[in-house]
């Protein structure tokens, strides 16, 4: 699949739901979108996706400038992030470091906001990484990187062009789809006990917090089904989840196809 | 000989800086005002000896704790937490072990049976369509519904390494792609010459890596297993400190807990990057993978 299609799909998604959210709040002349489940569905798809676009902006940004280090530029910078940087972020229980950032930073909405996006996207640019890595590992032995490199195309080049562009693509979109999930469940759980930087935002809806208010906390009233209407940002998470799980394995598998 | 020592060193020490680092990323973070007044050493003294820091009065064993328990620090020490760490790790262990076994014979079974007709595209896609429905249904929504019924310890652990199995059959999938794919594996496949008991080793060796990556992410639904349902374990405090209701949040216990998973787990990925090059030694690739 094209870049440009893929930007064109999230872009209307995102206007789609953005027009979703002010026509159900316009038409019913809704203030809160807690009053309105479908309302507050689309507002938080809205939300969840803008979050997403930050987050996925930062791991991106990070990983393929250290990418670039640790592959081509062997120095002190690139055994540090090679060693340190990843087993370090992929080590630190990422929950309990988002709970404290929330914990710290609570006072402020868009600070908490900034600092939890960068966070995040530092968390998942570990896992961005790897994978540019490993592809670096596996792409240096292959002949096209060698002619290329005989031909005296400078190496930032060749790691943009044919390796990130001409070969990362689809491991790109899987990620990128990954960080969309990862996004999506991470806001719902720490809503789900109060410490999420959606709550603190302005205009910001969680469908965490959506679940939240239809219960008492323990989601028991979920288990035994005495709420009405509990269903709605359940098959927000549920759905939303499963369709980009479906497409990350669409794109694993057509890979594998080809082969 | 020498080659793996200096390896080994190497990792080692990079796993202590790392460490250090995780310490001072979490102690930097908390603009707590508490630990800013009584400073560092007395917070590690009370950890190490189960002291409160800032109430030495106020103790486990302390016969004062009428003394306003709202506002009583949560008291713990290096013991404690790892007595309280045991269940936890021991239902993230089980739950490693239990989707690894799954993610295995899942994927072997995509593999061998992707090109047949029926029994490829129709069996075998409907048991991928019901592991992605699976993994991707929310661990609390699920943990909700078993809550009121006293739920047993396997079906949690069945519910945690069921959340991410996607993932996990996805890499034994494409590692085992490789050998019909990678010319040198298919000519070592074709005569015979292990290349499939080398790709098991890998396979084995990166769905391990893979499993020790997810386990930050595994302890997050610890936290609600624990603080939701068992209500027992350092899951448990860890909720506890923040949303109990009878006292102020407290940063420390989830300080120190961030801390002491954050080192279990480097400790894990040293090993593991220890064992893969050790596995290895002759092609390299698996250590340069993980």
């Amino acid at each position: 699949m094209k870049i440009w299609k893929i930007a064109w799909i999230v872009i209307i998604a995102i206007a789609f739901l953005y027009w979703t959210a002010d026509f159900f709040y316009l038409s019913r002349g809704i203030v809160s979108s807690g009053e309105n489940q479908f309302a507050g569905l689309s507002k938080g798809g809205y939300c969840y996706l803008m979050t997403a676009l930050i987050v996925s902006g930062v791991a991106f940004f990070a990983a393929i400038i250290m990418g670039y280090i640790t592959g081509y530029n062997r120095s002190f910078a690139s055994r540090f992030i090679e060693s340190v940087f990843l087993i370090l972020f992929e080590s630190i229980p990422t929950m309990f470091l988002l709970i404290i950032v929330f914990l710290a930073y609570s006072e402020q909405a868009m600070q908490l906001y900034v600092i939890w996006t960068m966070t995040l996207g530092l968390i998942f640019s570990a896992k961005v990484l790897r994978v540019i890595n490993t592809k670096i590992a596996i792409l240096r032995r292959s002949g096209f990187i060698m002619a290329a490199e005989e031909l005296g195309l400078s190496h930032l080049w060749i790691y943009l062009k044919h390796i990130l562009w001409y070969n990362l693509k689809p491991d790109f979109l899987v990620q990128g789809l990954g960080i969309i999930k990862g996004v999506i469940y991470t806001e719902v759980l720490l809503s789900l006990i109060r410490l999420s930087p959606f709550s603190k935002m302005p205009g910001f809806v969680s469908w965490g917090q959506m679940l939240y208010d239809k219960t008492d906390g323990t989601l028991r009233p979920l288990a035994m089904g005495q709420v009405a209407q509990w269903w709605i940002p359940l098959l927000g998470i549920f759905l939303s989840v499963f369709l980009i799980t479906l497409g990350q394995n669409k794109i694993i598998n057509k890979q594998l196809n080809q082969r | 000989m020498k080659k793996v020592l200096k390896f080994c060193s190497e990792n080692i020490a990079t796993a202590i800086i790392a460490l250090l680092l995780a310490t001072y990323i979490c102690f930097s973070l908390i603009p707590n005002e508490q630990i800013k007044t009584n400073g560092y050493r007395a917070w590690l003294n009370s950890f190490i000896s189960g002291q409160d820091a800032i109430n030495p009065t106020a103790n486990s064993t302390s016969s004062n704790e009428s003394d306003s328990k709202d506002k009583k620090l949560l008291v713990f020490s290096f013991v404690d937490m790892f007595n309280d760490s045991t269940q936890t790790l021991v239902v993230m262990a089980a739950t490693v072990i239990l989707s690894s076994l799954f993610a295995l014979i899942l994927g072997y079974l995509f593999i061998s049976f992707h090109d047949f007709d029926f029994f490829g595209l129709h069996v075998i896609g409907l048991i991928e369509y019901l592991i992605i429905a699976i993994s991707t249904v929310p661990v609390i929504v699920l943990i909700s519904f078993f809550s009121d019924t006293g739920i047993p310890m396997g079906i949690l652990i069945l519910v945690l390494s069921d959340s991410y199995l996607f993932e996990l059959v996805t890499v034994v999938k494409s590692n085992l792609a490789e050998i019909q794919s990678d010319q040198c594996l298919k000519a070592m496949y074709a005569r015979g010459r292990g290349a499939l008991g080398y790709q098991w080793k890998k396979v084995l060796v990166l769905l391990l890596s893979l499993q020790i990556t997810r386990l930050p992410v595994l302890l997050a639904g610890m936290l609600f297993v624990e603080g939701m349902v068992l209500q027992t374990g350092i899951a448990y405090n860890v909720y506890d400190s923040f949303a109990s209701t009878t006292r102020p949040p407290e940063p420390y216990y989830l300080l120190a807990a961030t801390v002491y998973f954050a080192a279990v787990f480097i400790v894990l990925h040293t090993l593991l990057r220890i064992i893969a090059h050790l596995v290895d030694k002759r092609h390299s690739i698996i250590a340069e993978e993980l």
